[in-house]
C-alpha cells in the first residue's frame, strides 16, 4: 500500500513537472491566427543538441530547460525560444549579455530589447528570444504581440533583487546593467575584464554602465569566492592600496576607486 | 590506432604540465618551491593530459597541414555580393574564382583546383550548419565550390557534404533535392521516424564512429540519456567519424566567419569539433588545446587540402550560435591551405569588428591560444608578421 502511494505521488509529481515544463509556451488558442509548426524541449545537458558549444554559456548561468517553437503568426514566421534558468539572476545574466544596441528597450513595462530581427525578454526565471525571418515592421509588431502574450503566460515568480548599490537608481535595466558569474559570461559580456578574473571561479559581478552629462561612469560590485581571489583580482587589475581601499596607478588611463564593502565583496567605481 | 589506456599521459605531456603549472620560474627558481601554500593554490589549474603524442608519431605526407601554401591567405572582398539581404550567386562565383587563381598562380579554374584534388578523390565538403538557417555555410558558396569541382573534372558522385549532425544539414537545406547526385551525411543521424536509435536500440551514430582513431583526454564525458545521441559516447575517448577516416580522401573546409566569445570558431574549430564524438567534455578545460590537437591527427591533418571561409555573412558576438543582432555582412571570402594562417586573419577581422562595435578595446591574449598550440604542432603559421595576406577587391 505504501509503495502504491509513493507511485501515485511520483506520478502526480511527474505530471505536474511536465505541465510546468510545457505550460509556459504559446498554444494556438492564445492569439488569433497563431500556428505552432514545430516544438522541441531540451533539458539537462541535452542543450548541447540544440546549440552545441554555445550551450556552455547557459550551463554557466544555471540552465534548467528550453522550449523551442517554430511559429506562424500574421503571415510571418518566428522562432521562439524559452530558456528557463534555475534562478532569476541567471535568467537576467543571460539576458544582460545577449542584448546589445537595442532599437527599443524596456517598453510597456517589460524588460526587453527589440531589434530588427529579434526581440529578447527577461521575466522571472526566463530569458526569451523571438526571432523573425523578415525584419519587416509587420514582423516586429507581431513579435511584440507574441512577447506580451508570453509575459502574461509566465508564472508569477520572485523579481530580480538588485544589489542595494544599484537598486534604487537603475530605472532601465537593459543595456545598463550586466550580471556575470563565470569566465564565459565575461568573454561574452565584458571581454576586456577577462584578464582581471583569470583563474577565478564562483564570483558574482554586477556591472553598471551609465553615460551622463558627457561622461562615462561604470560601477562594479564583485563578490569573490575567497579573500585570496579578491587579492588576485586587485593584482590583475593593477590596483594599489589607498586609504581604506584601493585605486588605480597614476599612469593608468582609467581611474578606479575601490572600496571594500563586505568580507569578500568590493565596489569599484571607474571614470 | 589502438585504444589507449584511460589513464596514460605521455612523459612529454607530464613535463609540459609541470611547466605550465608554475611557468618557467617554477622549474628554475628554488625560492618558488618554498612559497606559501596559498600561492600554490593560486597557480593556474593543470591542464588535463591528452594523447597528442600518438598523433605526432604518424609521418607527414605531401597533403599534410599546412598544405601547399603555408602562411598564404587570400582575402577577396566584394561590395556587391549581397543585395537586399540576398547573397548573389554570380558574385560568389567570381570571388571564389579570384581566390583560387590567385592562391595557386594558375590561369584556369581547372588547373587551380587540380592542384588539390583529382577525379579519383572522394571529396568531403565540411560545412557548418550548427547555428541553423540564420547562419549556416551559405548555399551560394557550396554551390560555387561544387560547380568549380565539376569544371575541374570531379564527378558529383565523388562529392560529399558532411558535418557532425545530419539533421542540422537537412534543417539548413542541405537536402538531396537541392544537391542531386551528391552525398549528404553526418555522424549523428536520425531515421525517418525521428529516432536516433535503430531497431536494436543502438545509436546510428555508433555505427559512424571509428574506434581505431581516438582523441583521448583525461576528462570524463558523462551525459544523460537525452544528451548521449548528440555525443555518441561518453568516457575519455572522442572517436573520429568514419566520414573522415574511411569515406573521403580529401577535405575542403567551409566554415563561417563567427566569433566564439572573444575568440573565433573558424577553420580549426569547424574541423576538430565536427570530426569527433564526445565533445561536450572538452569545452571547459581543453577548448584551445583540443581545437588544435584534434587537427593534428592524420584523418584531418593529411586530408584537409583547402580552407575557404564563408565571410559573406557572419557574426561578431553571440557565436557560435546565431543571435540576429550580432549577425553582419563581412562581404568577403578567405582562402588558403594553411588553416592556422586563415584562422589568424579571421581572428583579426572579427576582433576589429568587436572593437569597432565597442564590445572590447583590444584582442585578448587568450583569444589566440589555440593558434599558438596549432603552430607548436606544426599545423601552420599563426603569427601575423609571418603571414602573407593578399587582398583582392571586387565590385
Amino acid at each position: 500500500m505504501r509503495n502504491y502511494m509513493i507511485f501515485i505521488l511520483l506520478l502526480l509529481f511527474s505530471i505536474s513537472g511536465s505541465q510546468t515544463a510545457f505550460s509556459q509556451k504559446l498554444t494556438t488558442d492564445q492569439l488569433p491566427g497563431l500556428k505552432i509548426e514545430k516544438e522541441s524541449l531540451y533539458d539537462g545537458t541535452s542543450l548541447y543538441g540544440y546549440i552545441d558549444g554555445g550551450s556552455t554559456l547557459y550551463f554557466e548561468y544555471g540552465f534548467d530547460r528550453l522550449v523551442v517553437q517554430e511559429v506562424a503568426f500574421q503571415n510571418e514566421k518566428f522562432t521562439v525560444e524559452y530558456y528557463r534558468m534555475k534562478s532569476c539572476k541567471g535568467a537576467f545574466g543571460i539576458y544582460s549579455i545577449n542584448t546589445f544596441h537595442c532599437q527599443t528597450a524596456d517598453q510597456q513595462g517589460m524588460t526587453d530589447c527589440e531589434n530588427q530581427y529579434q526581440l529578447q525578454l527577461f521575466a522571472g526565471h526566463h530569458y526569451i528570444s523571438i526571432v523573425n525571418a523578415t525584419g519587416t515592421s509587420v514582423a516586429q509588431s507581431a513579435s511584440l504581440l507574441l512577447a506580451r502574450r508570453l509575459k502574461e503566460l509566465l508564472p508569477a515568480e520572485e523579481g530580480l533583487i538588485l544589489p542595494e548599490q544599484f537598486g534604487t537608481s537603475t530605472v532601465q535595466l537593459t543595456g545598463k546593467l550586466k550580471f556575470i558569474q563565470g569566465e564565459l559570461g565575461l568573454q561574452n559580456g565584458l571581454p576586456d575584464w577577462s584578464s582581471y578574473f583569470e583563474g577565478l571561479k564562483n564570483f558574482n559581478l554586477w556591472f553598471r554602465h551609465t553615460y551622463t552629462e558627457g561622461k562615462d561612469f561604470r560601477q562594479a560590485l564583485i563578490t569573490f569566492d575567497s579573500t585570496g581571489d579578491q587579492d588576485i583580482f586587485l593584482l590583475n587589475a593593477s590596483l594599489i592600496p589607498s586609504g581604506d581601499g584601493w585605486k588605480s596607478k597614476e599612469d593608468q588611463a582609467e581611474r578606479w576607486v575601490v572600496k571594500k564593502i563586505g568580507e569578500k565583496t568590493i565596489l569599484a567605481e571607474i571614470n | 590506432m589502438s585504444e589507449k589506456n584511460e589513464n596514460q599521459p605521455s612523459g612529454r605531456r607530464s613535463f609540459f604540465r609541470l611547466l605550465t603549472a608554475g611557468g618557467a620560474g617554477f622549474v628554475l627558481s628554488p625560492i618558488v618551491a618554498s612559497a606559501p601554500v596559498e600561492a600554490a593554490e593560486n597557480l593556474p589549474p593543470v591542464k588535463p593530459a591528452t594523447n597528442i603524442q600518438d598523433a605526432l608519431k604518424f609521418p607527414r605526407n605531401s597533403n599534410s597541414m599546412p598544405g601547399l601554401f603555408p602562411g598564404v591567405v587570400m582575402q577577396v572582398n566584394h561590395t556587391g555580393c549581397i543585395k537586399d539581404k540576398v547573397i548573389q550567386q554570380k558574385a560568389v562565383d567570381q570571388m571564389l574564382t579570384a581566390a583560387m587563381l590567385n592562391l595557386t598562380g594558375k590561369k584556369s579554374v581547372k588547373k587551380a583546383w587540380r592542384k588539390f584534388v583529382s577525379p579519383d578523390d572522394i571529396i568531403g565538403l565540411k560545412v557548418n550548419p550548427v547555428a541553423g538557417k540564420l547562419l549556416t555555410t551559405s548555399h551560394e558558396l557550396v554551390k560555387a565550390v561544387i560547380a568549380q569541382l565539376e569544371m575541374s573534372g570531379i564527378p558529383r558522385k565523388n562529392i560529399v557534404i558532411w558535418d557532425r549532425r545530419e539533421m542540422e544539414l537537412h534543417e539548413t537545406g542541405f537536402l538531396p533535392e537541392n544537391y542531386p547526385g551528391i552525398t549528404i551525411t553526418g555522424t549523428e543521424q536520425k531515421d525517418a521516424k525521428g529516432s536516433f536509435f535503430d531497431s536494436n536500440g543502438k545509436l546510428y551514430g555508433e555505427g559512424m564512429i571509428d574506434k581505431d582513431w581516438s582523441y583521448w583526454a583525461d576528462v570524463e564525458g558523462a551525459y544523460d540519456e537525452y544528451t548521449m545521441p548528440y555525443m555518441v559516447n561518453g568516457g575519455k575517448h572522442s572517436y573520429f567519424t568514419k566520414i573522415c577516416t574511411k569515406q573521403v580522401t580529401k577535405i575542403i573546409n567551409l566554415p563561417i566567419l563567427k566569433n566564439a566569445g572573444g575568440s573565433i570558431t573558424l577553420c580549426l574549430k569547424n574541423l576538430a569539433y565536427g570530426a569527433i564524438s564526445n565533445t561536450g567534455r572538452l569545452h571547459e578545460k581543453l577548448w584551445h588545446d583540443s581545437v588544435a590537437e584534434v587537427c593534428a591527427f592524420p584523418p584531418l591533418r593529411d586530408k584537409v587540402v583547402l580552407n575557404i571561409v564563408d565571410g559573406l555573412v557572419g557574426c561578431y558576438n553571440g557565436g557560435p550560435a546565431a543571435n540576429p543582432q550580432f549577425i553582419c555582412q563581412y562581404n568577403l571570402l578567405l582562402a588558403g591551405t594553411d588553416a592556422v594562417a586563415v584562422d589568424r586573419v579571421g581572428l583579426n577581422i572579427v576582433s576589429q569588428k568587436r572593437i569597432d562595435m565597442k564590445l572590447q578595446k583590444e584582442e585578448s591574449a587568450a583569444a589566440s591560444m589555440f593558434l599558438k598550440r596549432a603552430e607548436e604542432l606544426g599545423l601552420g603559421i599563426g603569427d601575423n608578421k609571418r603571414i602573407n595576406l593578399k587582398t583582392i577587391d571586387l565590385a
